[in-house]
């Protein structure tokens, strides 16, 4: 079921009157209900994934619990390990693989057998996976204790709010308030719905208009040249950001009106100033999912500098592979790893040059400085998570740089007057930026007065009526 | 307003809310419920290119709703009048250009004007059907088998076109039904569109999103204000159902090897003698409305010379169309208007008569 759908815009009502009408002490159970129903709307056959998942983590918790002899402890924790990865691999990675196989053998002029198993990638794979092997890690690491209900388990793994493209919710944050009771509270039902209402408008009217534009030159790259490409590049970073922050901000709405904090995924990541900074705004149940239980391993921050670095590409190639099977997501995990090394080894360089040209002293125009590289920097990777093959990769690089030709127009929509409402909303989006980064959005909004508020919400719903595209384009972060 | 009453107004609204939206999702599981409860007819029998839209200026009026309508009016194949299969004279297999609902159809036309038994079947597969009915030594009789120019090109490139399994029929479905997401997604579209609390919204919010930025559905992308008219996107597109696609001769054979041997399946195992009527897509008629120099793909008259070449009767309606100086389709819909109707009934009347089927 997606979000931007009336069968959501139809269940969520039901779901949240139904939550409230039922006592306290019984929520949890129509949750759990609710979740699995919001689950199978998308494929029945593949609830099986979701309970395997969920039965072998909640058993593993437990028995990991239950003893203190480390090589029984490390046993259950590879068990999960196995099955979790075993799972992703099978559904996810093993067609890559072997096409890749295949592509080298051929390649030597010998055969490959093995033919490629064609499955279908269950919606939300990546996501809930991750988040029970955290929720294992966690308790083989004496970080929290292990649930003792496995329907209270099942619906750490499910809630439907976060079920199928994040947050990845630690256990730690997220069980708890899975036993709690909440009251019915205005504000926060309030503060919630309006969060629906932003998540939506940042999906259908900027990310899906969006999506218009990009189609057109990523899915025929070699029409497109100079100028129409870096429009295109810098139009996916704001699709791609409104698309996923625009889900999370669904889901933080809804869990939120039931009184459920879920963790902050994005922190005005377009006010990035440099890469470091941007990998700490954006995604961010990813990353630092990524930092707890993967770079650690890898050495960490106490490891030497080379490690280090290695670490920060290892993690960085996960994050890509993480986002999908193919050699172009790899290529973006890459570049981003070797961005952030880079920018680690040369910031104090950085700095100095700052300080002898005096920008220093020019806070806001070493920001924009920092903010304009770091934009091109995922612009860049953008080529590489949208195109559609690594040679498409390169024909965009290619084109980038190719101004020949005059004049091309820019204008590449249907409507033109889509160029002008991606403007608008383009300013729009950087207001809030700046006011959640500066101010805090919700703050400045308590501040305005109850008529503007209002009217800021009415404007929303209509603007989403009349200018969203109501076509059910599947969200971006669905297909990891 | 203290906080304490907003918040039991918030409350009893998400119930509110919620009560209303579990009725609409129960509604539209249960077979039929939507159409029966909701649904203004008006809506849901308008043109069904306007239907993909509810742009005001496309919205056409529609005869049969100049007089009152008493309760839905049931099809021509569902009532008395139309004859069992082994006591009629004459039988159309065909799709929804046979089947109106609301105005006279071709075959009640075609039997006020021949004084013949005809029966319909909105089916594209007559050799099951008659072969379930246990159709089997009658004398001779005809069957027309009508096809649209755009089902003409999808359905007979595939090799087994006329032994096809049938889809599941509407009624066949169980009364209470667990909805795929795009099932329900479409049947809560439509139930936006088409009930009474909405449909008056949807068509004004439609109207504004056209003035405004000139928004119109994906399934309609060529049109004309002048006189509005529209056109339905695989017919205009470059898809093999397409006005430009040109078929290449392998195709082409491939479609009348098809039709061939339906024919001679039928000839031989129910004494039939099928008579091929395809109805040219509305764009193909109509493309000087929308179109300066468009070519077209010429697939009707390729198809009449292969089965020309085969032997296989069949019924040409485009050249009387193409000579026809008035509009012969509804300028919202796919289908034929009344015009459309009256001369392919008579083109179909004149052919029988020339090949002795029936006297004058």
């Amino acid at each position: 079921m997606l979000f931007n759908s009336l069968e959501y815009l139809i269940f969520m009502p039901m779901a949240l009157a139904m939550y409230f009408a039922l006592p306290a002490r019984h929520r949890w159970i129509f949750l759990l209900i609710a979740s699995y129903y919001f689950y199978m709307c998308w494929k029945v056959e593949y609830v099986y994934l979701l309970i395997a998942s969920t039965v072998t983590d909640y058993v593993c918790g437990l028995r990991i619990q239950r003893t203190d002899d480390p090589r029984v402890r490390r046993r259950y924790l590879y068990a999960s390990l196995v099955l979790n990865l075993g799972l992703l691999f099978t559904y996810k990675y093993y067609d890559f693989l072997n096409g890749s196989l295949r592509g080298l053998f051929a390649s030597f002029g010998w055969n490959y057998p093995l033919p490629d198993l064609g499955l279908t990638l269950p919606v939300g794979i990546s996501f809930y996976t991750f988040q029970t092997l955290g929720y294992t890690i966690d308790v083989y690491k004496k970080r929290i204790e292990a649930e003792a209900s496995i329907l209270r388990f099942a619906l750490y793994v499910t809630y439907f709010p976060q079920l199928v493209a994040g947050p990845i919710e630690r256990a730690k944050n997220l069980v708890p308030q899975l036993r709690q009771h909440f009251e019915f509270d205005y504000a926060r039902v309030r503060d919630g719905l309006s969060l629906v209402v932003w998540g939506l408008f940042k999906k259908v009217v900027i990310a899906d208009r969006i999506a218009e534009y990009t189609t057109t030159v990523f899915s025929n790259p070699g029409a497109y040249k100079g100028l129409q490409i870096w429009l295109a590049d810098y139009l996916f970073v704001i699709q791609l950001y409104c698309d996923f922050s625009g889900y999370t901000d669904i889901a933080l709405g809804t869990a939120a009106i039931m009184g459920v904090k879920l963790m902050e995924n994005f922190r005005q990541p377009l006010l990035s100033m440099n890469v470091g900074d941007l990998w700490s705004r954006w995604h961010i149940s990813l990353t630092t999912w990524f930092r707890d239980y993967l770079y650690v391993l890898v050495g960490g921050r106490r490891a030497s500098k080379a490690r280090m670095n290695l670490g920060i590409l290892v993690v960085f190639l996960a994050n890509g592979l993480w986002h999908g099977a193919a050699w172009t997501f790899v290529l973006f995990g890459l570049m981003h790893g070797v961005c952030l090394v880079a920018y680690y080894a040369l910031r104090k360089s950085i700095a100095a040059g700052y300080r002898v040209t005096g920008l220093d002293r020019l806070p806001r125009l070493g920001w924009l400085l920092g903010n304009i590289a770091t934009m091109l920097v995922f612009m860049i990777g953008g080529n590489f998570f949208r195109a559609l093959s690594v040679e498409d990769s390169w024909t965009l690089m290619r084109n980038m740089l190719d101004f020949s030709g005059g004049w091309l127009p820019l204008n590449l929509y249907r409507y033109p007057g889509d160029m002008w409402i991606t403007l608008t909303s383009l300013v729009l989006l950087y207001a809030t930026e700046w006011l959640g980064e500066h101010r805090g959005l919700g703050a400045w909004l308590q501040a305005r007065p109850r008529a503007f508020r209002w009217l800021l919400m009415a404007a929303g719903i209509f603007l989403i009526m009349l200018l969203g595209k109501w076509d059910a384009v599947n969200f971006i972060y669905f297909q990891f | 307003m203290d906080t304490t009453s907003k918040a039991h107004w918030l409350r009893y609204g998400i119930y509110a809310a919620g009560l209303l939206c579990a009725f609409v999702f129960v509604l539209v599981r249960i077979r039929g419920g939507a159409e029966s409860i909701i649904y203004k007819q008006e809506y849901f029998n308008a043109r069904d290119l306007y239907k993909h839209n509810f742009i005001e200026h496309f919205r056409e009026s529609h005869p049969a709703f100049d007089r009152p309508i008493t309760g839905r009016i049931t099809p021509y194949r569902e009532t008395p009048a139309n004859p069992p299969l082994a006591e009629a004279d004459i039988l159309i297999f065909g799709d929804s250009f046979m089947d109106f609902r609301w105005l006279p159809s071709f075959p009640e036309i075609l039997r006020d004007r021949t004084g013949r038994r005809v029966h319909f079947n909105k089916d594209y597969y007559p050799l099951r059907v008659l072969g379930e009915a246990g159709y089997r030594d009658q004398p001779r009789r005809v069957l027309l088998y009508e096809i649209g120019e755009k089902g003409l090109a999808q359905g007979f490139m595939k090799p087994a076109m006329n032994l096809n399994v049938r889809s599941p029929r509407p009624e066949d479905r169980p009364r209470v039904e667990f909805l795929k997401p795009g099932e329900a997604e479409q049947r809560y579209t439509a139930l936006l569109q088409m009930s009474l609390p909405t449909h008056w919204f949807y068509r004004k919010l439609a109207t504004l999103k056209f003035n405004l930025l000139g928004y119109i559905s994906p399934l309609t992308p060529v049109y004309t204000l002048e006189p509005p008219t529209l056109f339905f996107h695989s017919t205009t597109d470059q898809s093999p159902t397409s006005f430009f696609y040109r078929h290449s001769d392998k195709q082409l054979d491939l479609i009348c090897d098809n039709i061939q041997r339906l024919h001679d399946e039928l000839d031989r195992r129910f004494n039939i003698e099928m008579i091929f009527l395809p109805v040219p897509n509305k764009i193909t008629v109509h493309h000087d409305l929308v179109f300066d120099h468009a070519v077209y793909g010429n697939l009707l008259p390729r198809v009449f010379a292969g089965l020309d070449r085969r032997g296989v009767p069949f019924i040409d309606l485009y050249t009387p169309y193409a000579a026809a100086t008035n509009m012969l389709y509804f300028h919202s819909d796919t289908h034929w208007n009344e015009h459309g109707i009256d001369l392919a009934v008579e083109t179909t009347r004149d052919y029988l008569e020339r090949h002795g089927w029936i006297t004058p």
